[in-house]
């Protein structure tokens, strides 16, 4: 592949559940030095939220599942719980029951109230105050629904004790250059066109690139003013104007009319009156005032927003949607905020722990060039999708159209790290025709599954999670997950990667490469934060061992010992926070500590207070607000945010939130009348577990969920098999040739016609393949009323039991994978490229149960554990 | 006298079923076999405004237990130590009488050996200090395991710290079950179990129609 087709031949890939590492493949690829990485999360799963909602809140993201909000699980000893939660499209109690459904489950007992936006009356929405029953895909209407009722009732301004945060804490008093048009998205092209703000160098003389800085009309003064950072010496003399217009008189003489961007919100949510949004999103009037209110009753609070909208090409645009509400009013860093920095100093002399291996230039740079700016700049659709580079991913459908199509260059070795691609990838048959045009493909996991026996030519068995080690801090606690014995010839999956690499290092084969000899080399990587590799398992314990926060822990028969351990106390953690640190000179706060943690709030210096640092790379005054308008986005749309400049991409990062309806409702609406989310269960995690006994005969197949009214409609009757097809299965929506380059000139076409691109694709490609599955795919009914209207849930599936000897493996992806009705086609989030998982078009029939599935308890005997001796293997000498 | 039980708090049941899979593995029980079963309640009433809860249900301690009173051979039998309803399983042999006198389903036949089990509240565990499976296992920390009879056990603790009105048990038909279930109004509506309907997962076996 070196040879014939250079380095960026490579494709890795993980996701899915099941590995323990997650950054091993964009580590791997970084030492590599080109190629691609990909997981079917990543864009459709938590980078939206992970990315933005901190550029926008200044502090986190507010993933419950994933950032964990610590300061939702303080004790109620400690005080200041949080009194009004929102959890929007997230279930803690069955996505982590035994963590965050856990956490939940107190705030309730302790009296906090509770609003759950999701389409699924699941065990949250069955104890909230508020259930909004939201239509798939709409989420973005319904934000915008409650921008608006909060600013036309000015509840912006009556949030209990922060009457004046969104005046003296965000950017909404700040104007917006109208000069800038931004470009806006195909599926949006009637919103509101406000774009960057505006910068002061554009208005004062005394103001350059070294001092550049935003802009606000002080109401006092009556003047523009450059935005400035509050402190003690200048307390009370920042009256900005929120809303309206102002005229201001540029340095070259010319006079421009500027809204404040609150004003930009008002006109972008103008339409989205209670009554509309309650059309838009199936729920009552009554009932979203209902919540809106509730959750302006109290700043101590917040919204935690799930994975449902990570799963719709308006990830970023929910993300920012969520973080800004936040913002207007008042839930940041208060006790009982998810949005927070939670953790006091330890006195023990330990710090929190990590072992999350990190790639080169995630967190800083290597000595050693691994990869050059063009490696980085030719990753499949990074140019166009730039939030991507948060994990240092790139854009699954534009690697699709790659493979298939040789443009702009082939996909040629494919190291894929984790379980079922079949049962995870958006429109998975679509990918059945892309297997042939690698040279190899090899996998490493825990247990053959679909992908294995559609795709893979070498399989690397890799140990499960609990035969890894990895050391973590939560909350006040160091943790570490001690390997047990391994149970078959298995090895942790860093060894497959390092031997891979090891295979390249020694100059004397005919494999040798620089780059693969350079990572065993710490002196050459010279960065603490990207260790090198180790050649033998037990290498790699003690590495974990010295990352446990213990400097006397050197090895891991030491760690062994010695963990779990408590880096402070709960009194040092809970009782040392620091709440409302923006408004005090270096508040510093939060744990902190942890490798990888995102340095979130502003900086200090004794003459201004802590405040949030929001404002995009070009700002050097930074006036240290919460940044609700998204200006910092719409600069990475249009710089990049790596150590080089990258061309802009073709649609701009809008600054707000907008809606726009689901593709699948507007082309294909008609025949298929439902639409369709997903969500947690209990029983299994990602595509994991299918072939776990014990909770397959809890829940042996896919359950669609369907109200009665449209059970009724079909003839389904509670427990009758059903039917469900989608546009792909039909062949209606095929996936096309969206091949983009590495050139700005030709990786978009300005005009939209000069293709084939995102937004003028070329010929379908994958009509063979989704033909695969046009018998759609089956599941079990499940009559209930609770579900949104016109609106369906189905579970994500695979059937390991077609894996077993003289079975048909197709069918084990192709009989009951919600995956394959999903959409990977159409319009891509422009930040992030996320493709379209929530939100499609169905329709269902009356069916019977699909031949050769296991469904009864006692079918699972089979996969009942089984004594056997130690094999051996895992790389434990070398 | 002893009254050893569960109670469990439905007020914060998350219906996360790992009482379920830990009971299982803790007691080695058979694929479709059951000592105890998690059942959904609703969901009840009119869209949006709908209740549901989650039922875990298992062996209830009955005071004047229906299984023991019919079972021939004395293999249901009231301990005289900790005065618990358990079973002998080597006297068992096998008429299922017990199964169609208990009131509420949770005794389970066990095929391969060809008698009935239930619940032994984790006797194996609770007789050396720890908490039974099922309680340990508790995402929600929903789950408690005591005395009733004395008032600083885990079960008594949680009955005290509840509203009486929202302290239940299954329906008593003179069995005086022990097991308590709590459940306030603002959660849902209790249901007596002759209320509730087959169970709406269409997964789940009608536990309380379950044939013997």
């Amino acid at each position: 592949m070196r040879d014939k087709t250079g380095k960026h031949g490579l494709l890795c890939s993980t996701g899915g559940g099941g590995n323990p590492q997650f950054f091993s493949p964009p580590r791997f690829r970084n030492f590599w030095g080109a190629g691609n990485v990909f997981e079917p999360g990543c864009a459709q799963c938590y980078l939206p939220r992970n990315y933005t909602m901190p550029l926008i809140n200044g502090l986190s993201d507010t993933s419950i599942a994933d950032s964990g909000c610590p300061e939702l699980y303080k004790p109620a000893k400690y005080g200041g719980i949080a009194e009004v939660y929102v959890l929007w499209g997230t279930g803690p109690a069955w996505h982590s029951p035994s963590t965050s459904g856990r956490c939940v489950a107190e705030l309730r007992a302790n009296g906090c109230k509770t609003i759950v936006v999701d389409p699924r009356f699941n065990a949250d929405a069955a104890k909230a105050d508020v259930w909004l029953p939201i239509k798939p895909g709409t989420d973005m209407a319904m934000m915008l629904g409650w921008m608006k009722y909060i600013i036309d009732n000015e509840l912006y301004a009556k949030i209990p004790g922060y009457e004046n945060f969104c005046e003296q804490w965000t950017n909404l008093p700040f104007l917006v250059d109208p000069r800038d048009e931004v470009s806006l998205p195909p599926v949006a092209e009637d919103i509101t066109k406000d774009g960057q703000l505006l910068r002061a160098s554009a208005v004062f003389d005394d103001v350059t690139e070294e001092n550049e800085g935003y802009v606000y009309f002080d109401t006092e003064t009556g003047k523009v003013t450059k935005a400035f950072a509050l402190g003690p010496d200048n307390d009370g003399t920042y009256h900005p104007q929120l809303f309206g217009t102002v005229d201001v008189t540029l340095k070259d003489g010319t006079t421009i009319t500027c809204k404040t961007a609150f004003q930009a919100y008002k006109d972008r949510c103008a339409d989205f009156d209670l009554d509309t949004v309650a059309e838009i999103t199936g729920c009552q009037a009554d009932k979203i005032k209902e919540a809106i209110e509730l959750y302006c009753s109290s700043a101590h609070g917040g919204i935690s927003l799930g994975v449902a909208t990570d799963m719709y090409p308006g990830s970023a645009q929910a993300a920012i949607g969520a973080a800004a509400l936040d913002c207007m009013t008042a839930h940041l860093w208060h006790t009982g905020c998810p949005a927070n920095k939670v953790g006091g100093k330890g006195s023990s002399g330990l710090s929190s722990c990590e072992s999350t291996i990190f790639p080169s230039g995630f967190m800083g740079d290597t000595v050693y060039e691994f990869q050059t700016n063009d490696a980085v700049l030719e990753r499949l659709g990074y140019c166009e999708h730039k939030g991507l580079g948060g994990w240092m991913h790139s854009h699954i459908p534009t690697i699709l159209s790659a493979v298939l199509t040789g443009e702009p260059y082939q996909p040629k070795v494919w190291i894929e790290r984790s379980g079922n691609k079949m049962a995870a990838l958006g429109n998975a048959a679509s990918w059945v025709d892309a297997f042939p045009k690698f040279d190899l493909i090899v996998q490493g996991y825990m247990y053959p599954t679909s992908f294995t026996t559609e795709a893979v030519g070498i399989v690397f068995p890799v140990c499960e999670w609990l035969e890894s080690s990895f050391a973590q801090n939560r909350l006040n606690v160091n943790l570490l997950r001690q390997p047990v014995t391994n149970l078959f010839e298995a090895a942790d999956e860093i060894m497959m990667w390092g031997k891979i690499a090891e295979a390249m290092s020694d100059p004397s084969s005919d494999l040798y490469d620089p780059n693969m000899e350079a990572c065993f080399d710490e002196e050459k990587i010279g960065n603490p934060m990207v260790p090198p590799y180790w050649h033998t398992i037990n290498e790699y314990w003690d590495w974990v061992a010295k990352q446990c926060g213990n400097p006397e822990i050197t090895t891991m028969e030491q760690a062994r010992q010695i963990m779990p351990q408590e880096w402070a106390t709960d009194d040092e953690y809970w009782g040392g926070t620091t709440y409302d640190g923006y408004k005090m000179v270096n508040a510093g706060g939060g744990a902190g500590g942890a490798k990888g943690a995102i340095n979130a709030g502003g900086s200090s210096d004794d003459n201004t207070y802590t405040g949030f640092s929001t404002c995009a790379a070009d700002i050097k005054d930074d006036p240290k607000k919460c940044g609700p308008y998204a200006d910092t986005m719409l600069y990475i749309g249009r710089h990049g945010k790596e150590k080089f400049e990258m061309p802009p991409a073709l649609v701009d990062y809008n600054p707000m939130p907008y809606y726009f309806t689901p593709e699948d409702e507007t082309q294909y609406g008609d025949e298929y009348p439902l639409t369709l989310t997903e969500g947690r269960i209990p029983y299994f995690h990602h595509g994991t577990l299918r072939n776990n006994p014990y909770l397959r005969e809890l829940y042996p197949a896919p359950e669609i969920w369907i109200s009665p009214d449209y059970a009724e409609q079909y003839g389904i009757a509670d427990g009758d098999w059903v039917n469900v097809k989608s546009p792909r299965t039909d062949g209606k929506d095929v996936f096309r040739d969206i091949t983009t380059g590495v050139d700005a000139a030709t990786v978009m076409a300005a005009d939209k016609t000069s293709g084939p691109s995102e937004f003028a694709p070329g010929d379908e490609l994958t009509a063979n393949g989704q033909s695969v599955v046009s018998n759609g795919i089956y599941a079990v009914a499940r009559v209930t009323e609770g579900i949104a209207r016109d609106s369906v849930y189905l579970e994500r599936f695979w059937n390991p039991e077609f894996l077993e000897d003289g079975s048909d493996g197709r069918k084990s992806w192709t009989t009951e994978n919600m995956n394959v009705l999903t959409k990977n086609t159409g319009f891509y989030n422009p930040e992030f490229g996320t493709y379209t998982l929530r939100g499609i078009r169905v329709k269902v029939a009356k069916a019977e149960r699909p031949e050769g599935i296991w469904y009864e308890p006692t079918d699972f005997e089979p996969w009942m554990p089984q004594p056997s001796e130690f094999t051996g293997g895992a790389f434990y000498e070398s | 006298m002893s009254r050893y039980c569960l109670v469990v708090d439905l007020d914060r049941c998350i219906g996360c079923h790992a009482c379920e899979v830990a009971c299982k593995n803790e007691n080695g029980i058979a694929l479709g076999e059951y000592w105890n079963r998690v059942i959904q309640v609703g969901p009840h009433g009119t869209f949006p405004d709908l209740e549901q809860y989650w039922l875990p249900v298992q062996c209830q301690q009955c005071e004047d237990a229906p299984c023991v009173h019919v079972c021939p051979t004395g293999a249901s039998y009231r301990d005289p130590e900790t005065n618990m309803v358990l079973v002998a399983k080597e006297k068992c042999i096998g008429c299922k009488y017990c199964m169609m006198a208990c009131p509420y389903g949770v005794r389970s036949w066990n095929a391969a050996e060809r008698a009935v089990e239930k619940c032994t509240l984790c006797g194996q565990l609770t007789s050396v200090g720890e908490q039974p499976a099922c309680v340990a296992a508790c995402c929600s920390a929903c789950r408690f395991y005591g005395d009733l009879d004395d008032p600083s056990s885990d079960v008594s603790v949680a009955i005290a710290n509840a509203d009486a009105s929202a302290v239940h048990t299954l329906k008593d038909v003179g069995n005086a079950p022990t097991a308590r279930y709590i459940l306030s109004e603002k959660t849902a509506a209790w249901l007596d179990v002759d209320e509730i309907e087959a169970a709406s997962d269409s997964a789940d076996p009608a536990w309380f129609r379950k044939e013997a």
